[in-house]
């Protein structure tokens, strides 16, 4: 998705120096922004305005953001022009500009003991909520007197002493939300800190796609059958509690 | 016992499946009839919101009547016009949300059998009579245009679970007449909150 600066998007450009290249590799797996060299500098350009503020450039040391307006570029924030960019760069998807180097294999290296501990981390990209964790009390007093139109798109299940709701749109009851990424329920706002191994986990945690995994602020987590979630409505709810 | 299987099947397969031809219903057999409506109306009370209304034996007895009446004039007219009444008579008792909603566990399907005696005679005397009642039980007709909009809202909206069952079923119909009469569509509009558009766009 580039930006154009004829739509009055801005557009901005982020400047490191090519000795500090390794810290790109925070942000080398996202797909949109795109890379180039120019003598002792990388530019790196076409970002998301969420990913400007997104933690991982924040954490990437000695860079500069710039913002191009008529050809000049100025730090972010200042109104004095600093240099023009630089002409004919030859950009390419950071992901290939970045390459991975695999580490020689060890062929005298036998064990594989090394574990991955699994953190979830406060997210800057938005993502719809999907799911509703709330107690009985908040429930009832909504169901019984709720329009079956609301109910009919739901799904239900009772998780110990709490109840999790799934489906849009949501019911006006309090609790926490949260949203789906692949079988995974996360807490709203939160992301896994490592992305892109979802996948890889979901195959170590669920090879079959047969439940849900619902994650916790504190990173504990805990499974749902998907055939034992039930469509929301007045009786199934009166019948479960009666 | 044929009136009671009719009404058994109509109420678990819903089909109208007649035995006889346009006999009386002896009153063991209505007897009967009331305990099997009342249990259905248990059931059904399951998914009512709220307090639901209690069960109208004579109303729902009444309902269904009128609608296994009505299927056998569909197939049966031997009978005089003036005797049109004596097979459906009105309703006796008062049109409250009970009544309403224990003749209803009958007289929702009376609407395709008013359209399919239509269809044979437009100018069936028993075609207004009908009508007649579903204009009285509007929580029935929601849908079907068998009824003109002058729908008495009133009664539906002084019993809190009936209203709610009705708004239901406006939106599960799609009853466009229905939800234009401006105190559905406030409170319809209020059920929807921010999601009219997942709901029901072009209302």
């Amino acid at each position: 998705m580039a930006e154009d600066t004829s739509n009055g998007l801005k557009m901005y450009f982020l400047e490191i120096s090519k000795k500090h290249i390794d810290f790109l590799g925070a942000i080398r797996d996202w797909e949109n922004v795109k890379m180039a060299f120019d003598g002792e500098f990388v530019w790196a350009k076409d970002f998301y305005p969420e990913q400007l503020n997104a933690i991982e450039i924040q954490q990437i040391p000695f860079h500069s953001i710039y913002e191009l307006k008529e050809n000049l570029l100025f730090k972010k924030g200042s109104l004095l022009p600093v240099k023009k960019l630089p002409s004919g760069l030859l950009w390419s998807p950071i992901i290939r500009a970045i390459p991975v180097t695999l580490p020689k294999f060890n062929h005298n290296y036998f064990g594989i003991d090394q574990r991955l501990e699994l953190h979830l981390k406060p997210s800057e990209i938005e993502n719809e909520a999907y799911a509703l964790l709330t107690d009985y009390n908040e429930l009832k007093t909504y169901i019984e007197t709720a329009p079956d139109f609301r109910l009919k798109p739901l799904k239900w299940i009772v998780v110990k002493k709490n109840i999790l709701l799934l489906g849009k749109p949501m019911l006006p009851i309090k609790g926490d939300t949260f949203w789906l990424k692949n079988n995974f329920l996360l807490p709203a706002g939160y992301d896994f800190e490592h992305s892109v191994l979802s996948k890889t986990i979901e195959q170590n945690l669920n090879l079959l796609g047969e439940h849900l995994i619902v994650w916790n602020t504190d990173n504990s987590c805990f499974k749902i059958k998907k055939d034992s979630l039930k469509p929301l409505s007045i009786s199934s709810f009166r019948l479960t509690f009666s | 016992m044929p009136f009671l299987e009719t009404i058994y099947h109509l109420r678990t397969i819903e089909q109208i499946i007649l035995y006889n031809k346009m006999t009386k219903v002896l009153s063991k057999e209505e007897q009967e009839t009331i305990l099997f409506l009342e249990s259905q109306y248990e059931n059904e009370m399951l998914e009512y919101p709220g307090q639901a209304p209690d069960f109208d034996g004579e109303a729902a007895l009444w309902g269904a009547k009128t609608i296994y009446f009505a299927a056998q004039l569909l197939l049966f007219r031997d009978h005089k016009v003036e005797e049109l009444y004596t097979f459906l008579p009105d309703f006796k008792g008062e049109i409250d949300a009970k009544a309403m909603l224990s003749a209803d566990l009958c007289l929702r399907f009376l609407p395709q059998i008013i359209l399919e005696l239509k269809r044979i005679d437009a100018d069936d005397l028993a075609i207004p009579i009908l009508e007649k009642y579903m204009a009285a039980f509007s929580y029935s007709a929601i849908g079907f245009d068998v009824v003109s909009e002058t729908v008495n809202v009133d009664i539906v909206f002084s019993n809190p679970c009936l209203k709610q069952l009705y708004l239901n079923r406006v939106v599960e119909r799609k009853a466009e007449k229905t939800a234009l009469i401006d105190s559905v569509q406030k409170e319809l509009l209020a059920g929807f909150g921010d999601y009219k558009h997942v709901f029901w766009n072009e209302l």
